[in-house]
């Protein structure tokens, strides 16, 4: 947040002149979130205006059939004679005929209205966001939108010249109907006079316009257009206006849209800018010198500012509330962009009307529609790059011819007083020169140490200057801080608008360029430039202050202000904190040291410079942190070449301190003259890249790619040249102070323009992330390369790449890997990278890829080239671009591949021009390099399949990555033999590998004998066998056989089949940084034969441990005698000890590694027996840790028991459980258990029966027995009673015995009763029988 | 009579037949634990009542004390101590009294090997429904005195 704060203010303190720079110097570091809100502030204007052309719009096409609400056919003869007669058309005929004749002018009436609003409202305009960031969409975009324009123009032309009267009524008069109702009456004015809706909308446009205009008026009589440039500055005031705000809070994040916005609205803008400017520069000669001038015009400046973002945003909020519509703000965006368009066409054709005899207009106009359709849509910015680039270009001239002259006088007016104008004003001239010596003066030193001295003085040398440097700029800040707040505030801010302005145009230029050469990616890297040259403009500016005004307090006040606003963006705290310390802190010392060597190397110039170049292709060929510290470096030469401000602001980027940018700058003045003085300096370049040939030969692809693309670019750079030339001078002129002579200018202004572009496209890819420059970097060279002053630039380039690796060495001396890549980071993160990284990303595929993640960036592109195709099938007419742009893809895709695993691709391409020239010119190493690097391709192609014999383990985790990505680019290239055929011509093309990061400048001496053997150490995963292969095989042909590598791949020895490989490859990877994610450098030495079979396993004896137990002796072997080769200097031998002893670590280390790896396959037990037991305490251990292993073993064992026993899961597959709480587990019975079962129960019920009928029988016997029983009683009685009756019977016998007797006669009577009681007797008798049996018995008893 | 041989007879068998696990099923054998090396008061099993420390193993009738062991220092870690000591009870009902009558079957260390460690269920009588009571001592106290695990 701070930041966007920081640039408003600054944008507002600035002042109104600088008000457009303002904003674009805050566009530079646009934040990605505010994308939409710029959007939304954008449209302001528009929005108003929009409006009512929407309304219009869809009148009119509701109308196409109708005439003032009815349809054709229902209106009368007489209406539609009328109507005709309005129009000017024949009114004879039936009918039908007039309907016909009617419904066609009102057809084309209505295609009239509609086809501006189209273009704004185009339905692409929605994707365009979205897919913007596909190139080959954004060619699509940009045609239609081309096509789009070119229908209206017809269109406009054809109603102009057909009915010029009625068409001029119908415009006007239509839209103000249309419109008028809807339209704020500010609007509808506005729309007769655009001017004066202008200047209501925008209080500040107008106020500036109006000065402007007054100004404009008086000084450039020159354009017969004075009308079209109003209408121009209006809009770009407009443009500013919404712009600003936004492009403020963008600036730092969106890079790329941004920058196309800024380029289209700085292209507008740019006749304001130089009428600003011119000013300015008035203003600042009336200030002279004095600070508080400025210090007044930049409240002024600031309110203006201030108004102008408070309008934009509070108006589309009243446009809200007049339009209630729930409408998503990105659509209202849209709308307003749509309706701004509008509102400007229609202004447009009411100027057409009024000025159609001005056929300029005309080609106005489209610019104008090009840059609202940019506006509108900022998916379709790239289509305005497209759309018409020789209108544009005509315009431009015409505008950079008028600008030209004035800029070129007024800067030649301006007198150096000027701190703010910094780049653009020439005054800072002398003073800069005079930095500029100072510098040098300081800076020499590092370059003397960077030639004559060892890596690591010349960091120390490099730290030191960097402190000076940073104790300056310290210096600058203390009185900063309490003095000169607001004013030093002030110039800052104005210096970086006005620095912003010419870099914006040159930006715009590349643009427009890269427009004209259809390349997405370039576009998109020039895209991002005018944010970074904006930043580099501060930066500049600061620069050019802090050089400037080393007198003066004020000046240093200024100084300290510049510097803030970079601390603002983190750097400066970083750096002066880190500078003051120089080596406390790794990132900030390095950003300190690379500052500071860079500025030193800059200053130092051409020779500096080639240094560099030298280092830079070393870079090139070194993996990680060169490829970044090329880009830097190749950003950095480039930024001075064209302007110290870009330099600066790269600087800045990169989070180098303050006094780096003044480097930066001083070198940049130095370069930008003397172009010519360059290529004489680069001759020495191609010596010093001697030392480092290897390096260059690992060149990638993607620089030849870039090559190519510039090749057929080259053309239209061609024609974007001349434009250029007269573009590029006045921006030069502004931006470089020192443009002196005309004649220089077209050459400088190409070379430079074409530089900025790769600067520019170098700072983001710095910003975002330095590794991922290389897309950028290459591509702008390339195009550099095919112009004329293609050897120049070239070798300015190439200078400039050098100087840049020599500071990246610089770097790697002073920093830690590490620190490096945090204070990458943090400049990212400082720069709002990450918005900007994402809007880049989007933009260009390739670019951010640090060691592991390019393979969704990459994977991006094949999905693009589809749709490439796609959009060729679907649009035959954009064939020729899309050809060129595939073209591109594929390089870009190789580069970006390359970048994404080594960004040395990308080095390599930016400093294959160079390498090539270099090639030509001088150099033998660079062949074998591109040998070899052919080689590696075509091996590295091969390797994925058949790997090498080496560990196995090992590749399966890294070796993947590198096949997967071949077959990307086969997929994406189709064309193999052609990248092939390519990458041949340049050096060789490794697509996976990092390039290695060459931190130390010159490497440390070897320590071995020499030999074509290397011992690579340090070497930190991850990286794939492959990959390493590819990077050693750079630099030499290596013998498969013999290359061996430990299981943990932390070491390796490589051998060639030749010494001079072997020494090749030494130089190029001693030190060296490999791959990016490594913290160590790699350390490369001459091994001996004894060592390498020792590791293979071929030597039971292990050299290093004979050479233990002879270390005894003073100089322990080293196997081969050392001294043979080279003469035993004390110092060698001493290193060699230390070497023998690293390696004996080393040794020690992989053997333990073994070991434990051993150890992890084998069982535990076994490790002693494996183990060479040479060592008694390991023994011991071992014993130990045997027994240990024991008791665990048997514990384990037990363990396994117990787990194998009961697991629940077991229990509940075996058996069945029931459901209750505490489940119990069961069986149902098996068939033999239930047989068994059964049986045992028919046994029992067997058993029971046999019982039961027991008991019964029993039963029976006794019921029997009781039954006899009875029965023998019954018997006795019975026999009893008839005891008892024969008793009775002789008892009654006997009575009648004794009665008889006496009585006869009676007898007689008797008798008869006699018998009577015999009858009675016996009946008695009877009775009496029985009871007397018991009588007897009781009686017997 | 008759069942009482049938029992006898099944009891008989099964020391001799190895116990298929995976044939045979599992017992719920309720395991209720102490920490202080004491057996749990027989009045705690009364009336449907148990301790809460409970543990329910699934188990065979040949599972031995050691295996029981490792059960159960699974489920308390701080059992794993070398040195602890685990004393085993059967509790089981009295068919001539009402309640549950303790049997102390063996005890078993972790950390050392013992006699009983290879005692199983079966070979103490075990019954199936029957409850085991595990005084678990920690290894620095010294395993109470055998005698007064049975109060009653």
């Amino acid at each position: 947040m701070w930041r966007r704060k920081h640039p408003r203010t600054s944008g507002g303190t600035r002042g109104v002149l600088s008000g457009n720079r303002g904003v674009e110097y805050g566009s530079g570091r646009g934040h990605l979130g505010t994308f939409e809100g710029r959007w939304r502030k954008l449209p302001k204007m528009p929005e108003a205006v929009g409006t009512d052309p929407s309304t219009s719009r869809k009148m009119a096409e509701l109308e196409e059939v109708t005439l003032d609400g009815k349809p054709l056919q229902a209106l009368r003869v007489t209406d539609l004679k009328a109507a005709l007669e309005q129009r000017g058309l024949a009114k004879s005929g039936q009918k039908s005929a007039l309907v016909k004749r009617l419904k066609g002018a009102l057809m084309l009436e209505n295609l009239q209205k509609h086809s501006t609003p189209h273009a704004a409202f185009q339905p692409n305009s929605q994707i365009g966001e979205e897919m913007s960031q596909n190139s080959f969409i954004k060619q699509y975009l940009e045609k239609q939108q081309e096509l789009l324009r070119q229908r209206l123009e017809r269109e406009a032309r054809e109603a102009a010249e057909l009915e010029e009267a009625s068409a001029e009524s119908e415009d006007e008069m239509i839209h103000p109907e249309g419109v008028a109702s809807l339209l704020p009456p500010d609007f509808q004015s506005s729309l007769e006079r655009p001017e004066l809706e202008l200047s209501r909308h925008s209080p500040r446009k107008s106020s500036s316009i109006s000065e402007e205009k007054g100004d404009s008026d008086d000084e450039k009589p020159r354009k017969g257009e004075r009308r079209s440039s109003r209408v121009r500055q209006a809009r770009a005031a407009k443009l500013s206006e919404g712009s600003q705000p936004a492009e403020e809070e963008e600036d730092q994040e969106t890079p790329s849209r941004n920058l196309r916005v800024r380029a289209d609205r700085n292209l507008k803008t740019e006749e304001e800018e130089e009428e600003e400017e011119e000013e300015e520069e008035d203003d600042e000669e009336e200030e002279g010198d004095d600070e508080g001038q400025k210090s007044r015009e930049a409240p002024i400046l600031k309110e203006f500012k201030e108004e102008g973002e408070e309008i934009p945003r509070v108006k589309p909020e009243e446009m809200m509330d007049e339009r209630p519509k729930t409408r998503s703000q990105e659509q209202e965006v849209l709308e307003r962009g749509g309706r701004f368009t509008r509102s400007q066409e229609e202004a447009r054709k009411s100027h057409l009307a009024r000025q159609q005899q001005e056929k300029e207009m005309k080609t106005t106009s489209p610019l104008e529609e090009e840059e609202r359709e940019i506006k509108s849509s900022q998916g379709l910015k790239e289509k305005s790059k497209s759309p018409s680039p020789p209108r544009l270009t005509e315009d431009r001239k015409k505008a950079s011819l008028v600008a030209l002259p004035e800029q070129t006088a007024s800067e030649e007016e301006t007198p150096p007083p000027l701190l703010t104008k910094e780049a653009s004003s020439p005054p800072p001239h002398p003073q800069l020169h005079s930095e500029e010596e100072i510098e040098p003066m300081e800076g020499p030193a590092p370059a003397v140490l960077i030639q004559l001295s060892p890596p690591n003085t010349d960091a120390d040398t490099r730290e030191l200057l960097v402190s000076q440097h940073t104790v300056q700029l310290v210096g600058g800040l203390s009185p900063l801080s309490s003095p000169s707040d607001t004013k030093a505030e002030s110039p800052a801010e104005k210096v970086p608008e006005e620095s912003v302005l010419p870099l914006v145009q040159k930006s715009t230029l590349a643009d427009y360029s890269a427009q004209k050469d259809l390349e997405p990616e370039s576009d998109r890297s020039a895209q991002p430039l005018p944010l970074k040259i904006e930043e580099l403009a501060l930066a500049k500016g600061i620069t050019e202050e802090c050089l400037k005004q080393p007198s003066l307090e004020q000046k240093e006040g200024r100084r300290a202000s510049h510097t803030l606003l970079p601390s603002h963006r983190l750097k400066q705290s970083a750096d002066s904190s880190s500078s003051r310390s120089s080596s406390s802190s790794s990132s900030s010392s390095r950003s300190r040291s690379r500052s500071p060597d860079s500025s030193g190397s800059r200053s130092h110039s051409p020779l500096r410079s080639k240094q560099r170049d030298v280092a830079q292709a070393r870079t090139h060929a070194n993996p990680r942190g060169r490829p970044k510290m090329g880009s830097r470096s190749t950003s950095e030469s480039r930024s001075r070449s064209r302007s110290r401000s870009r330099s600066a602001s790269s600087n800045s980027r990169k989070s180098l301190s303050p006094g780096v940018s003044r480097d930066s700058s001083t070198s940049y003045t130095e370069t930008k003259d003397p172009s010519s003085g360059q290529e004489v300096a680069t001759p020495p370049v191609p010596q010093l890249q001697v030392c480092e040939p290897k390096e260059r030969t690992s060149t990638s692809s993607s620089s030849v790619q870039a090559r190519r693309l510039s090749q057929p670019e080259s053309a239209e750079k061609h024609v974007t040249q001349r434009l250029q030339p007269e573009r590029g001078s006045p921006k030069k002129c502004e931006a470089e102070e020192a443009e002196p002579p005309a004649a220089t200018q077209p050459q400088t202004s190409e070379t430079q323009t074409s530089h900025l572009p790769e600067s520019e496209r170098i700072h983001h890819t710095v910003e975002e992330k330095e590794e991922v420059t290389m897309d950028t970097s290459e591509n702008r060279p390339e195009n550099d390369v095919p112009e004329p002053p293609m050897p120049i630039a070239d070798q300015v380039s190439n200078d400039d790449r050098p100087e840049g690796s020599v500071e990246d060495e610089e770097k790697k001396e002073s920093s830690l890997p590490k620190s490096f890549k945090r204070k990458i980071s943090v400049v990212s993160a400082t720069k709002g990278v990450p918005a900007g990284n994402s809007d880049t990303e989007g933009g260009q595929p390739g670019r951010k890829r640090r060691w592991g993640a390019s393979t969704a960036t990459t994977q991006k592109k094949p999905s693009i080239s589809i749709t490439t195709e796609s959009l060729k099938s679907l649009i035959p007419d954009i064939k020729p671009l899309a050809g060129q742009e595939a073209v591109v893809d594929l390089h870009a895709d190789d580069s970006r591949i390359s970048e994404d695993e080594t960004e040395r691709n990308g080095d390599d391409g930016t400093h294959d021009k160079g390498l090539k020239i270099c090639r030509t010119v001088t150099q033998v190493v660079p062949a074998e390099g591109q040998e070899n690097g052919q080689r590696e391709e075509e091996e590295e192609e091969k390797e994925p399949e058949a790997e090498p014999p080496v560990p196995p383990q090992v590749s399966v985790e890294v070796a993947l990555p590198p096949p997967a990505e071949h077959e990307v680019k086969k997929v994406t290239l189709g064309d193999t033999l052609t990248r092939r055929s390519i990458s041949q011509q340049k050096s060789g093309v490794s697509i996976t590998i990092d390039d290695p990061v060459r931190t130390a400048q010159v490497p440390s001496p070897p320590r071995g004998k020499i030999s074509n053997i290397v011992h690579i150490s340090n070497l930190v995963r991850p990286f794939t066998l492959g990959q390493l292969k590819e990077l050693l095989g750079r630099t030499g042909t290596l013998v498969e056989e013999a290359f061996w590598i430990d299981k943990i791949k932390s070491h390796c020895f490589v051998t060639y089949s030749t010494v001079e490989e072997a020494v090749a490859t030494r130089t190029a990877l001693h030190g060296v940084k490999w791959p990016q994610s490594n913290p160590k450098f790699l350390c490369a030495d001459y091994a001996e034969q004894d060592e390498l079979d020792y590791h293979r396993g071929l030597l039971v004896d292990r050299p290093s441990e004979t050479k233990t137990e002879e270390q005894g002796i003073p100089r322990p072997l080293h196997p081969p005698p050392p001294p043979p080769v080279q003469p035993p200097q004390h110092p060698r031998a001493e290193q060699r000890e230390q070497e023998r002893a690293v390696r004996e670590q080393w040794a020690e280390r992989e053997r333990e590694m073994e070991r434990r790896e051993r150890t992890r396959s084998e069982r535990e037990w076994d490790r002693d027996k494996v183990r060479e037991g040479p060592r008694s305490r390991s023994r011991s251990r071992d014993r130990r840790r045997k027994e240990r292993a024991k008791s665990k073993e048997k514990k384990s064992e037990k363990k396994e028991k117990a787990q194998e026993e009961p697991p629940a899961k077991l229990l509940d597959d075996l058996f069945r459980k029931t459901k209750a709480a505490p489940c119990i587990y069961w069986l149902p019975l098996t068939d033999s258990q239930i047989v068994q079962k059964e049986a045992e129960r028919a046994e029992r019920a067997k058993e029971r029966e046999k019982r039961r009928k027991e008991q019964e029988e029993e039963e029976q016997k006794e019921r029997e027995k009781e039954a006899e029983r009875e029965r023998n009683r019954q018997l006795e009685r019975e026999k009893r009673r008839e005891h008892s009756r024969e008793r009775d019977r002789e008892r009654e016998r006997e009575r009648e015995r004794d009665r008889g007797d006496r009585d006869r006669d009676r007898e007689r009577d008797r008798e008869r009763g006699r018998e009577r009681d015999r009858r009675d007797t016996k009946r008695h008798s009877r009775s009496r029988s029985r009871s007397t049996p018991v009588r007897d018995r009781g009686g017997r008893r | 009579a008759v069942e009482s041989r049938v029992t006898q007879e099944e009891i008989k068998k099964e020391p001799e037949k190895p116990i298929d696990r995976e044939k045979t099923c599992p017992l719920l054998l309720r395991v209720f634990t102490t920490n202080n090396g004491r057996h749990h008061r027989m009045d705690e099993f009364s009336r449907g009542n148990v301790p809460s420390s409970e543990l329910q193993i699934y188990t065979w009738m040949d599972a031995t004390l050691k295996e029981l062991t490792s059960l159960v220092k699974e489920v308390y870690p701080e059992a794993r101590k070398k040195g602890t000591h685990f004393n085993f009870a059967i509790v089981f009902t009295d068919v001539k009294r009402p309640g549950y009558r303790v049997k102390e079957i063996g005890s078993t260390m972790s950390g050392r090997k013992g006699t009983d460690d290879s005692m199983t269920l079966q070979s103490q009588k075990f019954q199936i429904g029957d409850y085991l009571d595990i005084a678990i001592t920690p290894p620095n106290r010294a395993p109470p005195p055998s005698g007064r695990m049975r109060p009653y």
